[in-house]
């Protein structure tokens, strides 16, 4: 298992292997402070140089049965996909992984299938800002969508009106690409992508594909509308309130879009717009659902979405199991302005709302946090489950009104 | 297979129930929760029946057809099967094994064992000698450390600090390497729990990001 060191999911996957008892080899890219005593249960392996990564994966198999690779997140994914390859092992294939870590190059695979997505370009960071926003105005249009190239959870994302909105957007996007540079990816620091927006509702799909053949786990509602100038993601709701027709186009063209990204063997993380009759993607992940979102979801059996990702990996997945019943949903909480945290206020009651399963404060105390489009931290996550999706989300709001976050120089 | 939950009643009226979890990976293996103890902190195994000393409900659990292997933990079983013995059938045998055994007000783990297991001062001290000998000066680098908070009967209670506290990888670095280095070294303990409140780690060497 290729776990990278800034991984909100660590626990979930170690908890998901310890109850399948799985014999567990957990790689990062820098060595644990205890690889020496345990070499074999806690290798190293440097995600970001693949030559590396397949010449270690090559002699770590020489001397120790790999029967999987799994990959924790999208920082390890390119890694496990190499590994999987030299081994023999199913996996999404490398290239596969490569377009679906770089949003330009999703865009063009999407694209060449005929698939319907948004107009789109590069946007080189060298770029003169005002040729740009007369070039976007051309090319894609506005409102447009400014968006870096690998970097997830709506950071650096903002949307823009009008060209005299550019400049600014353009600046500041180029300042968090130079500040925070790709480790594996030298095109996603030297351009951006500017794409159409797309109105309408968002949803996200999680599900695994099986030698090709996807499996459908849940399609989540974002239930608060994401209209810009930043996208912060709050509420995941499933199961979706959109038409029986809606949901089975959402479920058709993701099938579309997993073919077209060449993504066959693994999980898989969809985000698609619904504008009107149209249905279009506009990410396409390797990988599960991040953050702590995943304990929304169980599956007959009591297994969780870990579980069922490294059974996968292990050939041991058998018949896909369908998720539990209830309607489920979660809470991402941003970061509501920039400063220094103190503590969360309020969990006790947020805790005691009715339906509500558990509070998780994810931000540390004096963690200095910075809210979209620059920061990248969660606040923490709220859970709930209920007989239906409405009643979820009425648990969510309300568990959310009761906790204050509390920064230095007050709340 | 998928798990098992048995319900059962004993005398005075008091329900037991038992939750069996056949292992994926191991399918000799299938482990039974109960929601009564049945070593209350103590841990003990059993590779076959002689090591039993009296113990009612390891006596029960081998009468049961196939079982090789019995490993007791608080108010966990781990039973495993030999040869063609499958969990198929052997699920409810097992569970009616635990409940017959509870219900007959016998020592469910012999005082022998339990004067064999190691004193917890003892514990305590070849612990301690591997947090100070081993472990620490190791996680000194990424500025944690491992505190031994408690040793009830053999189940250890550690907890983490410094840059291990709210870590995002503790749970790697506990699993797989702090218990796997302490089991190494004293293999007689029990469970091994880490009690960090990991929500008021400060300064943790990994913080958890979406870049």
């Amino acid at each position: 298992m290729l776990v990278p060191t800034a991984t909100y999911r660590a626990e979930a996957f170690v908890r998901a292997a310890q109850r399948l008892a799985i014999d567990l080899s957990l790689a990062s890219e820098i060595p644990s402070s205890l690889s020496h005593l345990h070499p074999v249960d806690l290798p190293a392996f440097d995600f970001a140089q693949p030559r590396e990564v397949v010449s270690a994966a090559r002699a770590f198999a020489a001397s120790n049965r790999v029967d999987g690779v799994v990959a924790v997140d999208d920082q390890s994914v390119l890694a496990a996909s190499l590994v999987a390859t030299t081994l023999g092992l199913p996996h999404h294939a490398p290239d596969a992984v490569r377009a679906a870590l770089n949003k330009y190059f999703a865009r063009e695979r999407m694209g060449a299938a005929g698939i319907d997505v948004p107009r789109f370009r590069l946007v080189p960071l060298d770029a003169e800002p005002g040729d740009m926003a007369r070039a976007i105005a051309q090319d894609v249009g506005y409102p447009a969508v400014l968006k870096p190239l690998a970097m997830s959870a709506s950071r650096g994302v903002v949307r823009i009106n009008s060209p005299a909105e550019f400049p600014a957007a353009f600046e500041r996007l180029r300042a968090l690409v130079h500040a925070v540079p790709s480790s594996h990816d030298e095109i996603a620091n030297r351009y951006v992508l500017a794409e159409t927006y797309i109105p309408g509702d968002e949803v996200a799909v999680e599900g695994i594909v099986e030698r090709g053949e996807f499996h459908l786990f849940a399609i989540f509602d974002k239930v608060d509308r994401l209209e810009g100038p930043y996208f912060p993601e709050t509420m995941y709701v499933t199961p979706s309130r959109h038409s029986p027709a809606i949901q089975a186009r959402i479920e058709e063209v993701t099938r579309e879009t997993l073919a077209a990204m060449g993504l066959d063997h693994g999980p898989v993380h969809v985000e698609l717009r619904i504008d009107g009759p149209r249905v279009v993607p506009i990410e396409a992940h390797a990988r599960s659902i991040g953050g702590y979102c995943s304990k929304v979801l169980r599956f007959e059996g009591g297994r969780s979405l870990e579980e069922l990702i490294i059974l996968q990996a292990l050939g041991l997945l058998g018949k896909v199991p369908p998720r539990e019943a209830d309607a489920a949903g979660v809470w991402m909480m941003q970061a509501p302005r920039a400063g220094r945290f103190v503590e969360m206020r309020g969990v006790s009651a947020a805790t005691g709302v009715p339906h509500v399963d558990e509070v998780i404060v994810s931000a540390r105390p004096a963690q200095t946090l910075t809210p979209l489009p620059d920061g990248f931290l969660y606040l923490g996550f709220i859970f709930a489950r209920a007989q239906t999706p409405g009643e979820v989300e009425g648990a969510l709001r309300s568990a959310f009104n009761r906790l204050e976050p509390v920064f230095d120089g007050g709340a | 297979m998928d798990e098992l939950s048995l319900n059962f009643e004993l005398p005075g009226g008091r329900s037991l129930r038992i939750t069996a979890t056949p292992s994926m990976m191991h399918p000799e293996q299938c482990t039974f929760q109960s929601s009564e103890a049945l070593f209350p902190g103590g841990s003990a195994f059993f590779p076959d029946r002689g090591q039993s000393q009296g113990s009612t409900l390891v006596d029960r659990l081998f009468d049961v057809d196939g079982v090789s292997e019995v490993l007791v933990n608080h108010d966990v079983v781990r039973v495993s099967l030999s040869g063609d013995a499958s969990w198929e059938t052997n699920i409810p045998l097992a569970g009616m094994a635990i409940r017959d055994a509870l219900a007959s007000g016998a020592p469910l783990i012999s005082e022998a064992v339990a004067a064999s297991m190691l004193p917890p001062e003892e514990i305590r001290r070849r612990v301690q000698q591997v947090l100070d000998t081993i472990i620490n000066p190791a996680v000194a680098s990424h500025g944690g450390m491992v505190t031994l908070l408690d040793v009830n009967n053999n189940a250890v209670f550690l907890e983490f600090g410094g840059g291990c506290q709210g870590c995002g990888m503790v749970s790697v670095t506990l699993k797989y390497g702090v218990e796997r280095t302490i089991r190494d070294e004293v293999p007689e303990i029990g469970e091994i729990l880490d009690t960090t409140d990991h929500a008021a780690g400060r300064n943790p060497y990994y913080a958890p990001s979406s870049k």
